[in-house]
């Protein structure tokens, strides 16, 4: 389709709520077959409708708002021209500028009255109403970085593809989602009883994990917030490249939610490690099945909450609905994508501030073995710059009595480590092979620490 | 009579309104059901009816809109 340039516009028109490029199409044919319209061009993305249309025979602006608000589509006029008058791409970045900032300030706020590590302790609340607490707590932090990210993603994409669906409409696959994940969390939690051995991964592959649900999160936000094409655009991608993208978007099968949301059994959050354990210990069906299942229902609050909400949303709230989460999204990539990084061996965020670490002092050795001790507190590990050395055994002590969440299991990634915390004083014994850095770090990878090794 | 076709590449309301705009222009359609869904459109038309045009007419609307028969 050649694009004409606005200069040989008869008439320019500023149409609101067109979504795609079969908009465009549709108010095309409709303006086409006004009497005296030579050519139109629409573009749904900058919203402008550019009209040619035979001199002396110039459609009224009446007609053609008729005939677009026919189609279903609205023009705006007057003072809505001039509210509106920066340029999509601006309102766009400033609407992600603005996400931005209120998930910080949000961030800040939960930091300030300790909402981002309420934390009961994972080992001495063992009770189902105590399990639901956990799982409520989940809910709202660290799994909600994954598994809500996970969630809103699926949402966000959805409603991308199916503006037009009514809210119930929308909220089912959503539904499905969360129904599945109950579901498949009380199966597996009862197997996870039955084996007597988790099913957990690895340490490393957690980290590749992450790595790769990062990578996932960070195509969905960045095609949610329409940096990648997912349409047509005035550059069209290549066929192939647009075929493919339809064709997932065809494979909105309704097993693509049930999957997704049996596989956040799988996930690398710290609340599901902790409860697998538990359900592992419980040594029983019965008993790890409640368990898996008691948590996922705490979960549940919070998750269908980012369900119902982004069903009700839609016209321009959507749109709104769609940068916030898409921002948000990306910045739960990045967070996921450093994690992953670090669990599977490489420290981005230590890359960076490795000049202002200040080294503590070398342990006192005793007979021939070297001890260190160390807090884990709801804001990390304190301190978390110990120094050892190297070739020497190490008696690492660990004091779990705040442990929650990820930082119940402490893991060295490049030693193989990973270990369960207790409340109390827990004793990890290791050996540095060499000189340099070592990082540890929650098994999530999201709460780290670093020895220098002398 | 009643023809059933599958074009995978409808995906919103406004494909739905553009192939029923379309098939508007066809006097021997008498009723076009587009199931956004299923991405099946449902035609009840005479015999009269030329498949191949509105085929065509479709297809030229943009190189997403492959119609597929379904028997």
């Amino acid at each position: 389709m050649p694009k004409t340039s606005s200069q040989n516009c008869t008439t320019t028109v500023r149409i609101s709520g067109m979504t795609c490029a079969s908009c465009e199409l549709l108010l095309e044919r409709k303006l086409k077959a006004m009497p005296g319209v030579q050519s139109v061009d629409v573009n749904h993305k900058t919203g402008i409708g550019c009209i040619t249309a035979t001199a002396g025979k110039e459609p009224s602006i009446e007609s053609l708002s008729s005939a677009i608000e026919k189609a279903g589509y609205s023009v705006l006029e007057g003072d809505e021209t001039n509210a509106l008058s920066l340029s999509p791409d601006k309102r766009k970045w400033m609407e992600i500028g603005a996400s931005l900032l209120v998930i910080f300030a949000l961030y800040k706020l939960m930091q300030t009255f300790d909402l981002v590590s309420l934390t009961p302790s994972t080992s001495d609340v063992l009770s189902v109403g105590g399990i639901f607490l956990i799982g409520l707590v989940a809910g709202t932090s660290s799994c909600l970085a994954v598994t809500g990210g996970l969630l809103l993603a699926l949402a966000a994409k959805h409603n991308a593809i199916h503006r037009a669906e009514t809210p119930a409409q929308k909220f089912k696959p959503l539904l499905q989602f969360n129904i599945s994940r109950l579901i498949s969390y009380f199966v597996l939690g009862g197997f996870v009883g039955v084996l007597g051995q988790s099913i957990t991964l690895s340490t490393r592959t957690t980290g590749y994990m992450n790595v790769i649900i990062a990578l996932v999160m960070l195509y969905l936000g960045l095609s949610i917030l329409g940096f990648i094409p997912k349409g047509s655009f005035p550059i069209k991608p290549p066929k192939k490249l647009s075929r493919w993208i339809v064709g997932l978007s065809d494979s909105e099968h309704p097993a693509a939610p049930l999957a997704l949301g049996a596989l956040t059994f799988f996930l690398p959050c710290g609340f599901t490690q902790s409860l697998q354990l538990a359900a592992l210990a419980s040594g029983n069906f019965a008993t790890g099945a409640v368990i898996m299942f008691v948590f996922a229902l705490g979960t549940l609050p919070s998750l269908l909450g980012i369900s119902a909400l982004s069903s009700v949303a839609k016209g321009r709230s959507l749109t709104l609905f769609l940068r916030f989460s898409g921002t948000l999204v990306l910045v739960l990539a990045l967070f996921n994508l450093n994690s992953g990084l670090a669990l599977s061996g490489f420290d981005l965020s230590r890359a960076f501030d490795s000049g202002t670490q200040q080294a503590a002092p070398a342990p006192v050795i005793k007979g021939n073995v070297q001890e260190v001790s160390m807090k884990v507190t709801s804001y990390g590990y304190e301190p978390r710059d110990l120094t050892i050395k190297a070739g020497i055994p190490v008696r690492w002590k660990v004091d779990g009595t705040d442990a929650f969440g990820c930082t119940s299991i402490m893991t060295i990634p490049s030693l193989n480590i990973s270990q369960p915390l207790r409340a109390g004083e827990n004793i990890i014994e290791f050996t540095a092979p060499q000189k340099g850095q070592l990082a540890f770090m929650c098994s999530m990878g999201m709460v780290r620490g670093n020895f220098t090794v002398l | 009579m009643q023809t059933i076709v599958s074009i995978p590449g409808i995906h919103c309301a406004s494909c739905s309104a553009l192939i029923k705009d379309v098939s508007s222009e066809f006097p021997d359609i008498k009723n076009v059901d587009v199931d956004i869904d299923t991405k099946q459109v449902t035609l009840d038309h005479d015999e009269s009816f030329d498949m191949q045009t509105w085929t065509q007419e479709i297809e030229a609307l943009d190189e997403k809109y492959k119609i597929h028969s379904v028997s």
